[in-house]
């Protein structure tokens, strides 16, 4: 009995706040319509759309029993839950493949992604050493840190390999650190270099980046000699990347990175899958072809057109009117939570807010980009729209902790 | 900085971010729109692979054996052509006319494509007919409104341009399935393998099948309802093939031609090879196939009934054809008898000789060759003299230093299912000869039946292939060592194998050959042609075998004016003697080889 008091607060208000569920429950519902049309006469009889009804449900019953749990039980498991995750990561890596990568635990005949959920925990450990250590750490000792922290999950992610999933631990904690107001030139220091490393591709952009470096630096810097270490620093990694790539990566790792970087390359095409993505988004027009007249979604890249190119089949069919709508949508529902975050007095929640947040609109964005082709095909859902059961789980647990918190906590 | 204010940055940068990726989508949608849609609806995209073409086959003087040219694969798509409501053909689908050009099955055809109407299949191309002529493609073309739905695509398939057929040398190619495909890709394959992709089955082809592989490429076309082609769609986007490298072969042209020619109608084999490298020039099996008059692989039909002609022409004499050696056997045991320095004894040959109590061993000549010493044994071929010779040595040093000259063993060549042949040891001819008699005594005595004297002269137990045997020639030609033969123009995986024996073996190895076809009376005089300057050495053997007539060998070498070595095994089945039509057939290529060695 105290275990379960020890978790659960029964006292909490249980309030659905419409500014959380409404933008949720539209999206589902184009989500659900978009699956309805795009599983018609592909699958028989609509299993994937009554598979995402089913999911949906499920989220709802753990979105409800989220709302009783006491709020202070995030904060205090943070720690353990971070390193309950890096051992399940850490299992992954033996466990057979499936599709290539070992995502997945089997255990008797279920399957169990850690890295998944592990999402949510890791937004809720980094909060929480943010929140701990904020007063006592400069903030370059902040930034070192959390990204040492950052190292160990990505480390075994990358292993598996999972390169979207390993985007998506990396991206949130930008926005994290800003908001528990870690000095923002000094995060943006941190990341110069990785843009000069990329930047190294091409000379010529690499000359402009540097110029602009330059600008950059003599506008954020106090002092001279620090524009000077700054730029000699990105300046080492932008010429030396080459040589790290050629002597320091075996050409194992040297060819998984290829590979993840350029799925194209691939016999499989998937520089067809993107090239009928495109021609299914374009000939969709402003108002689209109408639901279930899509011609091209449905014929040609099945296998993936339910989760990551749902998109696809929305814009042809409903056209870019409807995902201007999405946007809309979802900007607002992020917007509200942001403004949560703002009013919250708890600095974990509100951090662990932020996070929250920034992790399902990188989802967002990378998976717009993904199906017009402007970033890798590396497999990330929408979130609330695409299919499969692991990530709208996920998805329901982040907005029952925001629900939670807007209700007990503001 | 406030929370409030960093709100406001956060939703800036939320809203800067998402717009880019509106804007393309505004692009794709808005300002692209009547581009993407005459890309979509009943007009579509396909994803057409091409196959890249595997490497020519050229011999040494770059002359092409095998090539290949272009033949077509016809596809329909289910959804064009069958009738949505009825479920059947359309009306304007000529079947009948379909029929006559290329003359596919009605009632299967119809099959085929109804079993794929359904789901998703329906819009993917079905094969109905690969390795289709230009000829056939150009008429399908011309009516193509009679053929809604109908799509061509390009195969490459081996064309063989030379005058030769070198089948056995050059091996055939299979179509790939789903179960053989798993497995080749399993292995260090530069390049995927997919389902309808040709793979080397036999000889070169199969030996050299990564080096001759080529790159599958993609490439994307408009494809309209009626499934008329109307271009690539995407350029950046595709793949290209890359062609299998050409493969330089040691064959010559000139001397398989004439090779070929000279066992046209017989059963046997011929190898011709560069002693000084193990380049083999010419390697023959006949009878052979030929692989011309088809458009991509073979059909079943035809392999079955390759497989069960009596002649055999399947089998690979040159390395897997397992033959008694006969007389040229002797040179091995003559080997033995130098290396025993036994070579001073005389024996007197009258033509027959008594083994055991009751067997008689005959010479060919039957009125025997008189006092006869080594090197006129070899001259003349006469067996009495290896008989009593044999005697003298044990069974043990004969098998040992048959071994050394790589007999009963595989020699290496680069091709699939060598034979290794037979040696039989002590082991072996107890296993096969000690039985009990009626008292339930065992009978050892198994040398006194002669069976160890017929070893001796490469008959009874004794099995090699002509491979080995022109191996045998190599080590003598070379005195003392041999390259591994190969069929490419690659000094990688060739190994060099010495024999340690006296120099003087092999002098009088090498002056015994030449006796046979120079001197008196040889066996091999059949073989000598009138070329000064040009010496030619070589070996008869006539060879018993339970099966009808004896089988006619000549093994020997040539050395040119100019100092190139050529040596060369002939055997024809059921020929005769080996002074007869394989000494013929070994003249016929030595004056060819001489006449372009001549400096």
């Amino acid at each position: 009995m105290n275990f379960i008091y020890r978790i659960f607060n029964f006292q909490n208000t249980f309030r659905l706040d419409l500014k959380v569920i409404g933008p949720i429950l539209l999206l589902c519902i184009i989500g659900l319509i978009a699956l309805k049309s795009a599983s018609l006469d592909t699958l028989g009889q609509h299993l994937v759309f009554y598979n995402q009804i089913r999911w949906i449900l499920i989220g709802s019953i753990i979105f409800f029993v989220i709302q009783f749990i006491r709020s202070n039980l995030f904060y205090e498991f943070a720690y353990i839950m971070y390193l309950i995750l890096l051992i399940l990561l850490f299992i992954t890596l033996f466990m057979p493949k499936i599709n290539g990568s070992s995502r997945w635990i089997l255990i008797g005949g279920m399957q169990f992604q850690p890295s998944e959920f592990g999402k949510i925990i890791f937004i809720i450990a980094i909060s929480r050493f943010i929140t701990d250590y904020r007063d006592s750490f400069s903030s370059h000792q902040m930034i070192i840190s959390c990204a040492f922290l950052t190292l160990f999950p990505l480390v075994f992610i990358l292993q598996q390999p999972d390169f979207g999933t390993g985007i998506v631990y990396l991206l949130p904690i930008l926005p994290m650190l800003y908001w528990a107001d870690v000095d923002t030139k000094k995060i943006v220091l941190y990341i110069f270099p990785i843009i000069s490393m990329l930047a190294q591709q091409n000379l010529i952009v690499f000359y402009i980046w540097m110029f602009l470096l330059i600008i950059i630096l003599l506008l954020i810097s106090k002092k001279m000699i620090h524009v000077i270490i700054n730029f000699i620093l990105n300046s080492a990694f932008g010429l030396l990347a080459p040589y790290a790539w050629k002597y320091g990566l075996h050409e194992y790792h040297q060819n998984r990175i290829i590979e993840l970087l350029n799925p194209g390359n691939s016999p499989l095409g998937a520089g067809y899958q993107i090239l009928q993505s495109k021609v299914a988004i374009g000939s969709g027009g402003i108002l689209g072809k109408g639901l279930g007249e899509g011609t091209q979604s449905y014929l040609r890249f099945l296998p993936i057109k339910d989760s990551d190119f749902i998109l696809s089949v929305i814009s042809e069919e409903m056209g870019f009117l409807c995902i201007i709508i999405i946007t809309i949508i979802f900007l607002s529902f992020i917007y509200f939570n942001i403004d949560f975050a703002q009013r919250l007095f708890n600095k974990f929640q509100s951090t662990s807010i932020i996070g929250f947040c920034s992790l399902l609109f990188f989802h967002m964005i990378i998976n717009m980009s993904m199906v017009v082709g402007l970033f890798p095909v590396i497999g990330l859902p929408f979130p609330f729209i695409s299919y499969g059961g692991s990530f709208m789980i996920t998805c329901f647990i982040i907005i029952g902790i925001m629900n939670n918190t807007a209700n007990n906590d503001l | 900085m406030n929370r409030y204010y960093k709100k406001k940055i956060l939703s800036y940068y939320l809203i800067g971010l998402i717009i880019p990726i509106l804007c393309f989508f505004f692009k794709l949608q808005v300002i692209d729109h009547q581009k993407y849609k005459k890309l979509s609806g009943k007009n579509s995209i396909r994803s057409i692979e091409i196959k890249a073409p595997r490497g020519i086959i050229y011999d040494r003087n770059n002359i092409p054996l095998v090539d290949n040219f272009p033949t077509y694969t016809l596809k329909v798509i289910p959804i064009d052509i069958i009738d949505k409501k009825s479920k059947n053909l359309l009306n304007n689908f000529n079947i009948d006319l379909l029929e006559s050009i290329i003359g596919i099955d009605k009632e299967s055809f119809i099959e085929k494509v109804m079993k794929k109407n359904k789901k998703l299949e329906k819009f993917s191309p079905v094969t109905i007919k690969k390795f289709i002529k230009f000829e056939d493609k150009i008429v399908i073309e011309e009516r193509i409104e009679d053929f809604p739905g109908i799509l061509f695509s390009t195969i490459p398939a081996r064309k063989y341009v030379s005058r030769v057929n070198l089948s056995h040398a050059l091996g055939y190619l299979g179509l790939l399935d789903k179960e053989k495909k798993i497995e080749f890709n399993h292995k260090d394959s530069l390049y995927r393998y997919s389902t309808g992709d040709v793979y080397g089955r036999s000889g070169i082809e199969k030996t050299y099948e990564y080096k001759l592989r080529g790159k599958n490429g993609i490439e994307y076309r408009l494809v309209d309802s009626r499934g008329i082609d109307r271009g690539e769609v995407d350029q950046k986007d595709i793949i290209n093939v890359i062609n299998g490298p050409p493969l330089i072969t040691t064959i010559d042209l000139e001397i398989q031609s004439i090779a070929e020619k000279s066992l046209a109608g017989k059963s046997g084999a011929i190898i011709c090879m560069n002693p000084s490298n193990g380049e083999i020039l010419a390697f023959i099996s006949s009878p052979d196939y030929d692989l011309k008059p088809f458009i991509g692989p073979v059909p079943q039909e035809q392999w079955n009934e390759w497989n069960n002609d009596s002649r055999t022409p399947l089998l690979n004499r040159v390395i897997s054809g397992e033959y008694p050696p006969g007389s040229v056997f002797k040179l091995v045991t003559a080997a033995l008898l130098l290396r025993e320095n036994k070579q001073r004894i005389e024996y007197e040959c009258n033509g027959e000789h008594q083994v055991g109590v009751s067997q008689f061993k005959r010479c060919w000549n039957s009125q025997g060759h008189g006092k006869i010493n080594l090197a006129d044994a070899l001259k003349f071929s006469c067996n009495i003299y290896f008989y009593k010779a044999v005697e003298n040595i044990t069974l043990e040093d004969l098998a040992s230093i048959s071994m050394e000259f790589n007999f009963g063993s595989k020699v290496g060549i680069d091709l699939i299912s060598e034979k290794s042949g037979l040696i039989p040891t002590p082991q072996y001819m107890k296993k096969k000869y000690e039985f009990r008699d009626k008292n339930g005594v065992w009978q050892t005595n198994w040398a006194r039946k002669g069976t160890k004297a017929n070893i001796g002269i490469g008959q009874g137990d004794v099995l090699s292939t002509p491979l080995q045997v022109i191996n045998l020639i190599n080590i003598i030609a070379n005195k003392g060592y041999s390259y591994t033969p190969h069929l490419i123009i690659d000094k990688k995986n060739i190994q060099k194998k010495t024999i340690n024996l006296n120099s003087s073996t092999w002098e009088f190895l090498n002056k015994a050959m030449w006796n046979v076809v120079n001197g008196k009376g040889g066996t091999g005089k059949n073989a000598k042609i009138v070329d000064f300057g040009t010496d030619i050495r070589g070996k008869t053997g006539t060879a018993q075998n339970p099966h009808g007539e004896d089988h006619s060998w000549f093994s020997g070498y040539i050395t040119a004016r100019n100092l190139n070595k050529m040596s060369i095994v002939v055997m024809v089945e059921h020929g005769g003697r080996g002074s007869g039509p394989a000494s013929f057939i070994a003249k016929d290529i030595f004056s060819y080889f001489s006449s372009i060695n001549k400096d």
